[in-house]
Formats: C-alpha cells, sequence, structure tokens
C-alpha cells in the first residue's frame, strides 16, 4: 500500500520533470509567434486534456509497444516503456503537458510585454530576451505550473493501465491500487488512507501552486 | 438590471425543459426495458465470445434482447451485491455466487488452466518464468493460477503484471507486457497472438467450475436455455468442458 503511494510521488516527480521544460518553450511560442498556423500548435498541446485517456494511453501503447520497432528498440538501449515504470511516467507527463503549458502561458502572459520590447530593441535577440528577461521573470509561475501538472500525474488512470499496466512497487500508482482494492473483498478499509493520501497531496498541490502564482503577481507588482 | 432579470429567466427556462428532457429519456428506458423484457445477463469474460454467439441466437429467435455484461466474476458480484440489475449471472467460480439472492443455480461448464507465451517466443520454464501477467487474486482465474503454482511447488515470479480479469491478462501476453500468463484454454485459443507453453494438470488446482444463477424471473428463459442440448453443444464448440 504504502509502495502505491511511492510509486505514485517519483512517477508525478519525474512527469514533472519531464513534462515542465517542453512545456516553458511551447507556452513562449504560442505566446510570441505570429505564425499563421500556430493555433496548430495550441490545438495539438491541448489534445491530451480532452481526449479519453485511454485514447491518448492506446495511441501511447501504439508508439511504445515492445512488439513495435521503435518501442523493442527503446527496451535494446535499457529504456523500456511499455508495461514499466517509464511508461507510467510518460503516461502522467503526457497528461500533465497542457496543464502546464496553459499555466506557464497566464504566467508569461501578466509580464508588461514592453519589457520584452526594451530588451530587443537594447541589442538582444528573442532566445537571449527569453533566456534573461521571460524567465528570471516568470520562474514562480513555471513553478505553479509544476505543481499543477504534478497533481494532474498523480491522478493519472487510464492512460497509466493502457501503457503501464497495473505491476506493484514499479507502476501501481494510487489510482491504480484503488481501482484493484475497489474489487478485493475487504479492500475497502484498505481504500481509506489511499483515497486520504491523494485528497491531500492535491490539496497540497492547489496550495502550493496558489502561493507561487500570488508571488509571481506580486513580483510583478500586479497585486499592489 | 433588467437585462439581469431577463437572462435569470432564460435560465431558468433551459433549466427546467433540461430536467423535463431527462425524466422523459429516463423513463423511455424503464418502459422500454419491461415492454421487451430485455434480459440482462451478466458473464464472467473468458465467456465473452460464446455468451455473444449464445445470446445472438437466442435474440434472433425469441425477438428479445440481451444485454451481456462481461467483467471478472469478482467484479460482478460486487456490483450485483451493490445493486446492479442482473436476471442471470455465470461466474467462473462458484463461490461469487453465494450471498446471492438466486432463484435456481446450477454448475455448467468446466475449463482447463493453461499458461501462454507470444507466439513468436521460445517455451518458457514454469520455474524461471521472467515476468508473469496474472489475474488478482479475488478473480477466479488468479485464484485457480496461484493455486497451480503452489500445489506444483513454484514460487510466482519477482515481476508480476496483474489483470483485473482473464482477458486483461491474456491481453498484457499479447502485447508483450509479459512474457507469460496464465489463462483458460479457451482464452489461449481465441488469441492469434500467443500460444500455450503448458497445460496445468486438473489435480493442481481447484476444479474450474462456470456456475449459473437465475436472479429475476424476466432471466428464467435465459437461464434454461443454458441447460439445453444445443447450446452445450456451442459451448463445446467453443472449447469448454461440458459437465454431463
Amino acid at each position: 500500500m504504502n509502495s502505491a503511494i511511492w510509486v505514485s510521488v517519483t512517477v508525478a516527480s519525474a512527469s514533472t520533470l519531464l513534462s515542465v521544460p517542453p512545456a516553458v518553450f511551447v507556452a513562449w511560442y504560442l505566446e510570441k509567434s505570429r505564425w499563421p498556423g500556430r493555433w496548430l500548435v495550441g490545438t495539438l498541446v491541448m489534445l491530451p486534456l480532452v481526449l479519453p485517456p485511454v485514447v491518448v494511453g492506446y495511441l501511447l501503447l501504439r508508439t511504445f509497444s515492445p512488439r513495435g520497432a521503435f518501442g523493442a528498440f527503446l527496451a535494446e538501449v535499457g529504456l523500456p516503456v511499455a508495461f514499466h515504470w517509464l511508461g507510467a511516467v510518460i503516461a502522467a507527463a503526457v497528461a500533465g503537458f497542457p496543464f502546464a503549458v496553459i499555466s506557464v502561458g497566464l504566467a508569461m502572459k501578466a509580464i508588461d510585454p514592453r519589457l520584452d520590447r526594451i530588451s530587443q530593441s537594447l541589442g538582444r535577440s528573442g532566445m537571449a530576451t527569453f533566456w534573461r528577461v521571460t524567465l528570471p521573470l516568470c520562474w514562480p509561475g513555471i513553478l505553479a505550473g509544476g505543481a499543477i501538472a504534478f497533481a494532474r500525474g498523480l491522478g493519472e488512470f487510464g492512460a497509466t493501465i493502457v501503457l503501464a499496466g497495473r505491476i506493484p512497487g514499479e507502476t501501481e500508482t494510487i489510482a491504480l491500487k484503488i481501482y484493484s482494492e475497489l474489487d478485493s473483498p475487504g479492500g475497502e478499509g484498505r481504500i481509506g488512507l489511499l483515497v486520504a493520501t491523494s485528497v491531500a497531496l492535491c490539496i497540497a498541490c492547489v496550495l502550493v501552486a496558489r502561493a507561487l502564482d500570488r508571488l509571481h503577481r506580486r513580483r510583478l507588482e500586479l497585486d499592489r | 438590471m433588467l437585462q439581469v432579470q431577463s437572462i435569470r429567466a432564460k435560465v431558468c427556462r433551459v433549466g427546467a425543459w433540461s430536467a423535463l428532457f431527462l425524466a422523459v429519456s429516463c423513463t423511455g428506458d424503464g418502459r422500454d426495458k419491461r415492454g421487451t423484457q430485455t434480459v440482462d445477463v451478466f458473464a464472467a469474460s473468458s465467456l465473452t465470445d460464446l455468451m455473444n454467439e449464445i445470446a445472438g441466437q437466442w435474440s434472433a429467435q425469441s425477438g428479445r434482447a440481451v444485454r451481456l455484461q462481461f467483467g471478472a466474476s469478482s467484479t460482478l458480484a460486487r456490483q450485483i451485491a451493490e445493486g446492479a440489475d442482473a436476471d442471470v449471472f455465470v461466474a467462473a467460480d462458484p463461490k461469487w455466487l453465494d450471498g446471492l439472492p438466486a432463484e435456481a443455480r446450477f454448475d455448467w461448464l468446466s475449463n482447463r488452466l493453461v499458461l501462454v507465451v507470444a507466439r513468436d517466443a521460445p517455451d518458457v520454464s514454469l520455474s524461471a518464468i521472467e515476468s508473469l501477467a496474472l489475474a488478482d487474486e479475488q478473480v477466479p482465474a488468479g485464484r485457480y493460477a496461484r493455486a497451480a503454482m503452489g500445489n506444483l511447488g513454484l514460487t510466482l515470479p519477482a515481476r508480476i503484471i496483474y489483470g483485473s480479469s482473464v482477458r486483461d491478462v491474456l491481453a498484457k501476453v499479447s502485447q508483450g507486457g509479459a512474457s507469460a500468463g496464465i489463462v483458460y484454454a479457451t482464452d489461449a485459443a481465441i488469441d492469434r497472438g500467443v500460444r500455450v507453453s503448458y497445460t496445468f494438470p486438473p489435480e493442481s488446482h481447484p476444479r474450474i467450475l462456470y456456475a449459473v444463477a437465475v436472479l429475476a424471473p424476466q432471466g428464467r428463459d435465459f437461464f434454461d436455455l443454458l441447460h439445453s442440448d444445443g447450446v452445450r453443444a456451442i459451448a463445446a464448440r467453443h472449447g469448454f468442458i461440458v459437465l454431463p
């Protein structure tokens, strides 16, 4: 039972580390790009949010299946995904990614656009402005996005059970453990602690995200 | 202010219409069920293909609809105990019928327990399975499998990928999630992605018994049908062991 909590926390942590850096770049791209086809990128990014999680799981399983060339190659180089810990991480990362993009995007929107223009007029390139101006200004917003992505990763179920299966101590997260305990006689009693842990972890994530968001706005002097 | 009130009135109207629509669609469903005497059948997941064929034939002849629901017997038993509407319940282990208010019941079929591997994989030694797909302990296939491994003096491998039903276990092997899995012989036969590597001796595990119970009067005809020789012949063709 405690192993499920441990698996959940490690999977959600790794998935957050995996999803937040690309989410920051995508959010920045969506914010700055003037390419007419950028709506396509925006739509693709939001897909995991609206697709049925089992569909996401199915597509991931097709991509990473050990029966396929890519999955077999990954297993060969020591990075097996399907039905392994990494599969649970990827399922959670994909689920958390759009949340991180939305959250980071909002944090970037809150920055005065003139700062960006000033930096570029002083000779910094777009990329340098991102590293020297945007990123230092919105790190609390990025961490808030990470907290939300972490919470979503903790709750991942549909894609996880399809891609990673239920392996105790490796891919059996709190959500999967609750699912199996629901069916086992006497499981009700063991569910209590898991449900309580799940609720507590998510409340903590939301509180952390709120605090970081407030810090972000205060740093931008929006809350005065 | 006036505008706010008119919006509020509009919202109320929409709400009332949706409530009415919901109420009508709900009663519609209920009437349909009583009128045409739909039979709700809950069956162990290993019976999926067999029950689909039986129900399809019977529906065509009798004009009565059969609503089939498949899952682990333990899952279905819990759902019935919590109030799910089942007229007939077929479990892969008679113990899951105990405690349910059955009007009548009988032991129907039996099966064999096998170890399957991916179709292109070599045979595996029972004592050196790398990773095993196994049904949960309360699922009949999981209980039979554990008993068989224990009685043969084998310990379960460290890496186990759990299936919530025997068909879930089968899928895990054919998808490459485990190097072997323990399922029924009839399951192995329907999946082209796997082959049987070993058949457990019947004495190594409790006898596999599919038991049928009728839980409501409208299930009586279907319950009697399962008793018939015609249906037994279909079951035998699907590879089940027909009980005398």
